[in-house]
């Protein structure tokens, strides 16, 4: 298994392009990373340039303290896994998980050995002689899998392995992945444009836009403290609210609401007077009034009514407006909700973020 | 109907696994001709580019290469410069290579273009471009050219026969319609 490091790593394009910018992260031995961005944030090209399939423009990239940007990808030690769980379309289930072997000139009782042991924990054992065409999506995504497993390699790299599955697939190859991981211990660099596929796998995961790393941590630090407007949009489902307001004498002004912050509060938001920010609020976070959240922050209620509210058995997404503002909120199924309705609702202000509106970086 | 499928890869192929990998993976006659430890073509049917596409991330995968494909009707100087100008692990068309260059305005390839119907008589040449701007329908070409069904189909094959671009295949018909324009 192995430690990566990618120091100042740029991408450009024979058309001056640049896909990738100052792309800086070390992995360590065992870390499950995940890449995850929008379409075209740069994280498949990242992810390239480590297999050593797309030339690194500046920047080094080492893997176990070796520089690696001009070691050609076959003695990289690595293994890939693609979203077309592409697989050798006349060969059984065991001679396209040996095949690579094969090449490599392993010799035969290795690979033998190998091949059984990886179609065992895959539990595909009984599907060996099978031709691909006779194996479900999950089921060749399985084979996929072996066909990496199989390898040992240093670093196992995934683009995107589990977007051609259906829902339900998905969520299930996930586990299984994830079970993979805590068995083998690879170091695994996993490329995604799923926020909850990230949120769920990742040891760490890293948040790209337009070609730049936008924050890296654990899922909960990504979670819990955004860097950035992008981030708070992008990870978390529903998204998290943002709000345009304006800071004024220890107070933020959200149409007719105002909103008293706390001293510690007051203290962060120094520099920001008669200014507009932006305020965050996870949906999860705005509550019913007549809780205890009422109870602790009475001058964050508001009341509003309820545009739309879909039931998912054990809670309620309600969508409605405050000081004019469209605001999404998750709450219990305890009491019945309508679209009409009028209620009261509060933000947790323990839990909600502002960022500056010109940076777009978290203020906290 | 042949296709050449033209390859350029970044580091040295191990030819003896190459050829293995394709052959295993299609059903039908490839022959893999090498032009040097990087670069070389595949003769097969039109399907072959199923194949390809499907087994091109195994060719990634396995021998650790960077490979692309060009598709195309010859074995010729234009096909090897539309293979350097091909998207890298992709099987692309030659017409779609022309198509890009003529929308960044590059317009290097047209010599070579020409060269490929210097010696096309003009009543080939006509027979040929009447069929593609009749949408490939055999029967209103000839009748637009006031010539017997048969006559058409005679001639047509003459300008296959003459250029090995049949243009009863929708990709040769593309590339073929681009160069109308251009030469």
């Amino acid at each position: 298994m192995a430690h990566v490091i990618l120091k100042d790593v740029n991408k450009i394009y024979d058309n001056n392009v640049q896909a990738v910018f100052d792309f800086n992260l070390e992995i360590q031995d065992h870390e499950f990373i995940v890449l995850v961005g929008p379409s075209g944030c740069g994280k498949s090209t990242t992810l390239r340039m480590i297999a050593g399939l797309e030339e690194i423009t500046s920047g080094e990239l080492f893997i176990d303290d070796k520089l690696c940007n001009d070691v050609q990808p076959k003695d990289r030690d690595i293994a890939m896994v693609f979203q077309s769980y592409a697989l050798y379309p006349h060969m059984s289930v065991y001679d396209n998980m040996a095949f690579g072997l094969k090449i490599r000139k392993m010799p035969r009782l290795e690979i033998d050995k190998r091949v059984h042991e990886t179609a065992r924990i895959l539990e595909i054992e009984q599907f060996l002689d099978r031709k691909p065409k006779a194996l479900s999506g999950g089921q060749r995504q399985r084979v996929a899998l072996g066909r990496a497993i199989v390898r040992n390699a240093k670093v196992f790299l995934m683009d995107e392995p589990l977007s051609n599955l259906d829902a339900k697939l998905r969520v299930q190859m996930r586990s299984e992945i994830i079970k993979l991981h805590e068995n083998l211990h690879a170091t695994t660099i996993y490329v995604t444009h799923d926020q909850t596929e990230a949120m769920t796998m990742a040891t760490r995961i890293v948040v790209m836009k337009d070609g730049y790393i936008q924050q890296i941590g654990a899922p909960k630090e990504i979670y819990n403290r955004p860097a950035n407007l992008f981030v708070a949009a992008f990870i978390g489902s529903p998204a998290m609210n943002l709000i345009d307001v304006k800071y004024e004498k220890g107070q933020v002004k959200l149409g007719d609401l105002s909103i008293a912050l706390t001293p510690e509060h007051k203290e962060l938001m120094k520099g920001y007077e008669g200014k507009e920010v932006v305020l965050g609020i996870r949906p999860e976070d705005i509550h019913m009034a007549d809780g205890e959240h009422g109870k602790l922050y009475p001058q964050a209620i508001f009341g509003s009514e309820v545009d739309v509210a879909e039931l998912l058995g054990h809670e309620f997404i309600i969508h409605t407006a405050v000081g004019g503002n469209q605001i999404v909120a998750k709450v219990p199924a305890v009491n019945d909700i309508r679209i009409h309705d009028k209620i009261q609702m509060v933000f947790n202000l323990k839990k909600t973020h502002f960022f500056d509106k010109e940076t777009k970086k978290i203020i906290y | 109907m042949i296709k050449y499928y033209h390859f350029l890869c970044d580091s040295p192929l191990n030819q003896t696994t190459f050829n293995e990998v394709l052959k295993s993976s299609y059903h039908g006659d490839l022959d893999v001709f090498m032009l040097d430890a990087y670069q070389g073509y595949c003769v097969a049917g039109p399907d072959f580019v199923d194949t390809l596409e499907g087994v091109l991330p195994l060719l990634v995968n396995d021998l650790g290469i960077s490979i692309t494909f060009l598709v195309s009707h010859n074995n010729s100087n234009l096909s090897h410069l539309a293979l350097t100008k091909a998207n890298k692990e992709q099987c692309t068309h030659l017409s779609d290579i022309v198509l890009e260059c003529i929308v960044n305005h590059d317009y290097t390839f047209v010599p070579e273009m020409k060269k490929e119907f210097e010696h096309i008589s003009h009543e080939i040449m006509m027979t040929a471009e009447m069929f593609v701007k009749c949408g490939m329908n055999a029967s209103l070409a000839a009748r637009k050219l006031y010539v017997h069904r048969n006559t058409f189909t005679y001639r047509l094959l003459k300008f296959i026969n003459q250029t090995n671009l049949d243009i009863r295949d929708y990709y040769n018909a593309q590339y073929f319609t681009y160069c109308i324009k251009l030469i």
